[in-house]
């Protein structure tokens, strides 16, 4: 389980994040849902301990972040991770080099789930297929849990198609997958977990299948009661 | 440790093309230059004595013979070092914000690795000092072929031959090339100093921005000063012997070291922004 | 390890390359000379080392030249101390902290080592401004250290004032203190200190010399500046030259002789056929030593201070052709006096018993494997003893 615990961050004198809390389950496939500028991207950073934040706490499994758990635990952000002039095998090179939780069997099953190819240089590939080895770069490796920012955000509609597969394939199952947008339809009957974000906390954190179930709401249902008001 | 060499190679292998170029560069031009001298120098004997009728030795006495000092002062070599020089301290800066600028940003992946973050920091160090000493030693090659460019083209009597000792101690050389295995490893380990302390204050910026090119700049003073105290305090005193000078830089230069690791460390752990 | 290649190809130049410089440098500091006797005796040269400055080629190098072996000066320990200066830093390490590396500041015996310090900036002092002359002073004996100031007042406007040099007699100490004035003119000072009462007991101008454009006065003193010990006589010189011309022209040059014992300055006239512009003279002890080349020999002069009197001179015939015509290396040390000069094909070293006028050996100092034609400036002769 990830756990945020009242995460205060504050940069260039504006409050990013603000008593941030919320969990994240082994298994689900939670969503921040937000505007630009909520702190979404803020929080999967500070989780990797990509950025500083000054208050609260954050755990994984229990643990606060340290070397190790970057074999348990990756981010996938909205940009290319590896160096450009890599060509994608290079970059399965590299990946298998520092990770012991590199799956190669996985990654070259991917390759072709994605139909990429190897020798292609990264700075060579479309903005959809350099999103493509991006996620799977991450979806590799053997970790439990997976963080994903807008990975559907400024891609073609056939490579948006592709990725949303991978979540319901087992290259999914079993892990906790944390995932941010801002538009929620292409993932709403993915998704078991909605944590709404707005100016920089929690404004809802339910589970979509309760509400659905209880309260006969969608997402979106419960969104417009909370950003509109 | 295995995770550092590693990242080491990894640095390394980054840089090799570029670094390649360099010393092709670096070594092309010496040449050039080992050449231009020499015929300049011939040239100038030939006319000379052809105006003035005067023989080999007639001209080495009044004129003086071709000696190492030609090529060591000729724009040629003093380019190229300064060049080479140039690139390497533009990499010292380059070698970080790499991983930030551009279309990629590595640093996303370099920080995510699983081993220790302070590793990264040793391992781009180390690729520095590497790529300098590399360069000092082709450098020390670069010298032997220049003398034997300059023994087949000026005849023996028209040139005095130096020792190697001697041609080292001299300008450039003697700074890059120090009299003892002792002199050389303190002279490149206040070097490897100094560039820890630049990598400090880069993580101070990318750490704090703004306020972190501040707080970078402070530093540095504040590390350059620590580094000198025992120079400061011969100025002012006159009170130390040379070889206590050396010793008390040693010590200096390695509490600034340390204070540079400690800071990075604690700046990639708790402070580093992506 | 097929990864490696770029890493371990750049570990192994800078291993390689620097390791083959270091070896090389190592190897290329040697030298070697050898004495070869044309009469006397070996003994003279079996424990002599000159300590000098080689140039070959264009390359200069500091060594001390000994029978078995010359050495490269260049120990990191000591860079840029002068040789003499080594063995007071390794027996007096904290006393000698901070001093200047001048041979005149100092003297030394059996049982002290006296430092004197001039006063700094001078020039921003006026007439009637008072000065301090710092002393530091270790007792070799108690092992004792004691540093006191010496307080004086300008006569007149000064730029500045060296110590040429100092001497104890008597608990007292004697400074010879040049005093170049803000006129252009300069002084010379007997400065008498009590070293008990940390006083001044006298201090007294013994010599003023004018310069007055085109005639320029020039003050010489032909103590050996290593010697660091006591001297009875002090032997300076004022020469009167025309700056104008092109060769400096010497017009008059005035020798006197100071005994610090009594505070006496007499004149001393020189021999004839001893030149006055001679370049060689040499206080030793009782004596001052000069030399004078011909085409054909060598000529020693000889005066005995104490006694007002010049000796019969020494003549020696040039073993070589003596092609540079100029004298070159001289020095006065411990009743011996050593002539060092370049003739056709190498150098010829006399070796002279000054008292009984001797010549005690002869031999020809060449440098082994000379492959280009070298210079030795010799700075100082002295007796190894070990």
């Amino acid at each position: 389980m990830i756990e945020v615990k009242n995460v205060y961050k504050k940069y260039k004198k504006k409050q990013v994040l603000k008593d941030m809390s919320f969990t994240a389950e082994k298994g689900q496939i939670t969503c921040l849902i937000g505007i630009n500028g909520a702190g979404k991207t803020t929080i999967m950073k500070s989780i990797m301990a990509l950025t500083p934040f000054d208050r609260g706490e954050i755990l994984i499994d229990g643990k606060k972040i340290n070397k190790d758990a970057y074999e348990k635990i990756t981010y996938i952000p909205d940009r290319l991770t590896m160096l450009p002039n890599y060509t994608i095998a290079e970059s399965f090179e590299f990946m298998a080099d520092f990770y012991k939780a590199w799956n190669e069997q996985r990654a070259t099953e991917l390759l072709s789930f994605f139909k990429l190819n190897q020798q292609d240089k990264l700075s060579s590939l479309s903005k959809g297929n350099a999103a493509k080895v991006n996620l799977l770069l991450g979806l590799a490796l053997d970790v439990d849990y997976i963080l994903m920012d807008e990975p559907f955000s400024g891609i073609d509609i056939f490579s948006r198609e592709q990725i949303a597969n991978v979540f319901t394939s087992h290259l999914i199952e079993n892990r906790g997958v944390i995932i941010t947008t801002h538009e929620i339809n292409d993932i709403e009957h993915l998704i078991d977990k909605a944590v709404l974000i707005g100016d920089g906390k929690v404004l809802r954190e339910m589970n979509v299948e309760e509400i659905r179930e209880m309260e006969g709401k969608s997402v979106v249902d419960v969104m417009r009661e909370v950003y509109v008001g | 440790m295995n995770e550092y060499f590693k990242l080491v190679n990894f640095e390394v292998r980054r840089f090799s093309k570029l670094f390649l170029t360099l010393i092709v560069a670096v070594t092309v031009v010496q040449i050039i230059g080992a050449f231009m001298t020499s015929f300049n120098f011939m040239e100038r004997v030939e006319t000379t004595m052809a105006q003035k009728q005067l023989g080999e030795s007639e001209y080495v006495l009044e004129y003086g013979a071709y000696n190492f000092q030609n090529f060591i002062f000729s724009e040629y070599f003093i380019l190229s070092i300064v060049f080479a020089a140039t690139i390497l301290v533009i990499y010292v800066f380059f070698i970080w914000y790499r991983d930030w600028l551009g279309k990629s940003s590595f640093i996303y992946r370099l920080l995510m690795l699983p081993t220790a973050r302070r590793n990264i920091y040793f391992a781009k160090l180390t690729a520095i000092l590497l790529f300098v000493l590399c360069l000092v030693g082709v450098q020390i090659a670069l010298i032997e072929v220049v003398q034997q460019i300059i023994h087949g083209i000026i005849p023996d009597q028209l040139r005095v031959d130096q020792s190697k000792a001697y041609i080292y101690s001299f300008d450039v050389l003697s700074f890059l090339y120090p009299k003892t295995p002792l002199l050389f490893i303190l002279l490149y380990g206040l070097g490897a100093t100094v560039v820890a302390v630049v990598f400090t204050a880069i993580l101070f910026e990318r750490s704090y921005h703004l306020k972190g090119i501040l707080l970078g700049a402070i530093y540095i003073i504040i590390s350059i000063l620590v580094i000198a105290i025992p120079v400061i305090i011969q100025d002012i005193t006159g009170y130390l012997y040379l070889n206590e000078i050396i010793g008390l830089t040693a010590v200096t230069s390695i509490l600034t070291l340390g204070v540079a690791l400690y800071l990075a460390d604690y700046l990639l752990k708790r402070k580093i922004n992506v | 390890m097929k990864k490696y290649w770029q890493l371990l190809l750049i570990v192994g130049v800078i291993i390689v390359m620097v390791s083959i410089h270091y070896i090389q440098v190592a190897n290329a500091k040697s030298y070697h000379f050898t004495f070869d006797k044309i009469s006397g005796d070996d003994k003279y040269v079996d424990s002599l080392l000159i300590e000098g400055n080689l140039e070959e080629g264009m390359e200069y190098s500091s060594v001390i030249i000994g029978k078995d072996k010359t050495t490269l000066v260049d120990n990191f320990k000591y860079q840029d101390v002068p040789l003499l200066f080594r063995d007071l830093i390794d027996q007096n390490k904290n006393f000698m902290r901070g001093k200047s590396f001048s041979a005149s500041n100092y003297f030394e015996d059996n049982t002290k080592l006296v430092y004197v310090e001039e006063p700094n900036e001078t020039w921003k002092l006026n007439k009637g401004d008072s000065y301090s002359y710092r002393f530091d002073l270790l007792d070799k004996v108690k092992n004792d250290r004691i540093t006191f100031d010496i307080q004086s007042k300008l006569n007149k406007k000064v730029n500045w004032l060296t110590v040429h040099n100092i001497t104890v007699v008597n608990n007292e100490v004697k400074l010879l203190v040049r005093h170049y004035l803000d006129n252009g003119d300069e002084e010379f000072y007997i400065v008498i200190i009590d070293l008990n009462k940390q006083q001044i007991v006298s201090e007294r101008s013994i010599e003023t010399v004018t310069n007055d454009e085109p005639l320029y006065t020039n003050l010489e003193i032909y103590n050996q500046y290593h010697n660091l010990g006591y001297e009875k006589y002090l032997i300076y010189s004022t020469t009167l030259y025309n700056a104008e011309e092109e060769v400096r022209n010497i017009i008059s040059r005035q020798f006197k002789v100071v005994n610090m014992e009594t505070n006496e300055v007499t004149p001393l006239e020189l021999p004839d056929g001893l030149e006055i512009d001679m370049q060689s003279g040499t206080v030793d002890n009782n004596y001052f030593v000069a030399a004078r080349m011909t085409d054909t020999d060598t000529w020693i002069y000889r005066y005995n201070i104490g006694q007002q009197r010049w000796l019969e001179p020494i003549t020696v015939p040039h073993p070589e052709k003596f092609v540079n015509k100029e004298l070159n290396n001289t020095y006065g040390y411990n009743g011996k006096f050593y002539v060092l000069n370049e003739m056709e094909k190498d150098f010829v070293l006399q070796i002279f018993d000054i008292e009984k006028g001797t010549i005690l050996y002869e031999g020809i100092l060449s440098k082994k494997d000379a492959k280009q034609k070298y210079f030795i400036w010799a700075n100082r002769f002295l007796e190894q003893t070990e």
